[in-house]
């Protein structure tokens, strides 16, 4: 049945929805441009449609809004979700837990006990344009990922329900630091609370170059294991039987996703939900093997995470929603609904 | 000489040298210094009770554990020279059960047997869907294709798994109890199948059996294991006896031979009722 369709038309209606929201999702704002106008000045930067744009009368700070401020928010916004979903659709399947999303492995607790750290010490200082927190963040994921991996891969063969475990062990020492910092720092608290909730207030071109590289190394990496993990998915001796090395395998998805997961959080701070669902989503839609899922997970979680960011500074404004908060709106009533529709039905997520 | 030559010289033999593993050192070692060579071109059965070490035999032999004492040889090549997917395109493997967490439908699984064979970023190609289609039609499961994993029941899903194993294409197949859920029809359905690739494709089958009759019917070679440790290993009509079998199971067996049949079937019989009055 779910064979039968063809992905070929979910591509296309995913990745066009896709370019129609970034131009939109650019278009709207607290400031006073009107959609169309915001239009005309994103096509008066791509080559050969530029004709079309009318932007004579248009006044020098619309450009800065529309090409500095809005579009890079989106496209940031659009690569932390895609690596997320990534991230949470491969941990899915290597981990062979339907629950693992970015967050099990205590990545994102990482990055939080980082961002912490740097608030609450006013590490506020700025290298070529990466803040200070951001760069904490970041190491903080990658340390918390050397340390669950440690534990988790001592010796030989470890079993899935150990790295869970250290992943969730790790995160709640991490969770239990930061609240110490924050009642230490109490007049940062505010700030820390605000960061860990996500946001992607203060993107710029020199973030979504630096994710995109990142996204687009891991994606790249991952991309030509996509059958071998199908195979991984049906247990540690079938797929070894099937000639793949299952411990290496897990080993290096867990690593790669790992570093996605890092460099998003380091970048928006916490989100949940997306790398949970969003895989989930497309399983529905368009079955379980990686080869689709992996791709049109990453079209997905894009999707999501603007939709949810645009809607995240635009419900309220001027004043701004943590966009964390709407994945979570959004997303667990949606989940639930996919859940009870599951229900009894041999439909296993 | 080259793994890859050694590998293309299809293999006549595959043996284990005092094969010793205890993964708790406060029980019992599961294997204790176990010597068998298995010899290509027969269908062997390997029998046992519970927690005799079939399947952790089976497993070494396939490197799913690798062996800590004693050693595991392909044509007298130590098994951990082999890189994993030439193995995998040697033996193939029914194993008692896949994991089906994640759902994939039972197409998708059969063309996962096709994973040593395929090329670049796995992408399979015409020969390896006629592998895939040939393989479900001979065990049946056809009409299953698009059906989940999840959704089967534990007879269908274990024809899918020898679908998987034929569609593999290996020399030898080893398949660890491959019928104890199916029912008697499709015991013999695949039973017969296994013989054909025997009998026909000269394939080596190594097949884990609790039930005597069967082995007695299909296997040529019997290797009877107890308490970790081969009791013995040769021709079918030799190694099941009663005497033997009531051995090692610790259960009366009589022969009988049903009237017009050229069949002698293993008749276990009970202990006395000491209840009754």
């Amino acid at each position: 049945m779910r064979r039968k369709r063809s992905p070929l038309l979910l591509y296309l209606s995913l990745s066009a929805a896709l370019a129609v929201l970034i131009v939109a999702a650019s278009s709207v704002g607290a400031a006073d441009i009107s959609a169309l106008d915001s239009l005309h000045i994103l096509l008066s930067r791509i080559p050969f449609i530029d004709r079309l744009a009318d932007v004579s009368r248009l006044h020098p700070t619309d450009f800065t809004i529309v090409l500095f401020i809005r579009l890079p928010r989106v496209l940031l916004s659009g690569l932390v979700g895609c690596g997320l979903a990534l991230s949470g659709a491969v941990l899915q399947g290597v981990l062979r837990n339907p629950l693992a999303d970015p967050q099990v492995l205590g990545i994102s607790s990482g990055a939080a006990f980082g961002a912490a750290v740097a608030i609450s010490f006013g590490l506020s200082f700025s290298v070529i344009g990466i803040g200070g927190i951001a760069a904490f963040a970041f190491v903080g994921a990658l340390l918390t990922m050397l340390i669950v991996w440690r534990i988790s891969f001592q010796g030989g063969k470890t079993s899935v329900v150990g790295i869970l475990l250290a992943g969730i062990s790790v995160s709640s020492l991490l969770t239990a630091a930061i609240t110490l910092i924050m009642v230490m720092r109490r007049d940062q608290l505010e700030k820390v609370y605000l960061w860990m909730l996500g946001s992607f207030s203060a993107a710029s071109y020199l973030k979504v170059g630096f994710l995109f590289v990142i996204i687009v190394v891991v994606l790249a990496l991952i991309a030509p294991s996509s059958f071998s993990l199908d195979i991984l998915a049906t247990g540690d001796d079938s797929a070894e039987s099937l000639g793949i090395e299952a411990q290496k395998l897990r080993r290096r998805m867990i690593v790669l996703s790992s570093l996605a997961v890092a460099a998003c959080v380091s970048v928006s701070g916490i989100i949940g939900f997306v790398g949970l669902i969003v895989p989930h989503i497309i399983r529905l839609m368009a079955g379980s093997r990686n080869r689709r899922l992996i791709p049109l997970s990453c079209i997905a979680g894009a999707i999501f995470m603007i939709l949810c960011d645009t809607l995240a500074r635009t419900l309220a404004a001027p004043t701004e929603i943590p966009v964390g908060a709407i994945t979570a709106i959004i997303g667990a009533p949606f989940f639930l609904f996919l859940l009870w529709k599951a229900r009894g039905k041999g439909v296993r997520l | 000489m080259s793994t890859r030559e050694r590998f293309l010289d299809s293999p006549g033999s595959i043996s284990t040298e005092k094969l010793f593993w205890q993964p708790d050192p406060n029980r019992p070692p599961v294997l204790d210094s176990v010597d068998v060579s298995l010899k290509s071109g027969h269908f062997y059965g390997i029998i046992g009770p519970n927690g005799s070490g079939k399947t952790s035999l089976i497993r070494h032999l396939l490197r799913l554990i690798r062996a800590e004492k004693g050693r595991v040889t392909i044509n007298g090549t130590d098994i951990s020279e082999f890189r994993r997917r030439e193995i995998a395109r040697l033996i193939s493997y029914v194993p008692q059960k896949v994991e089906t967490g994640i759902a994939f439908s039972v197409g998708e699984n059969v063309m996962m047997g096709r994973n040593p064979h395929l090329k670049w970023f796995g992408f399979p190609e015409k020969e390896d869907r006629d592998a895939v289609f040939s393989a479900m039609r001979a065990t049946g499961v056809e009409d299953l294709i698009d059906s989940q994993m999840s959704i089967l029941s534990g007879g269908e899903t274990q024809r899918v798994l020898v679908a998987r194993s034929v569609a593999q294409e290996c020399p030898w197949l080893f398949l660890d109890e491959p019928v104890s859920n199916l029912d008697i029809y499709h015991q013999f359905a695949v039973m017969d199948l296994l013989r054909d690739l025997n009998r026909k494709e000269g394939k080596t089958i190594v097949c884990v059996l609790h039930d005597i009759n069967l082995a007695a019917m299909y296997c040529d070679r019997i290797v009877m294991m107890n308490n970790g440790g081969i009791v013995a290993d040769g021709a079918a009509s030799d190694v099941l006896r009663p005497e033997l079998l009531e051995r090692v199971y610790n259960v009366a067996f009589r022969w009988v031979e049903p009237p017009g049949e050229s069949l002698r079937l293993f008749v276990p019989i009970p202990k006395p009722d000491r209840s009754a009055p």
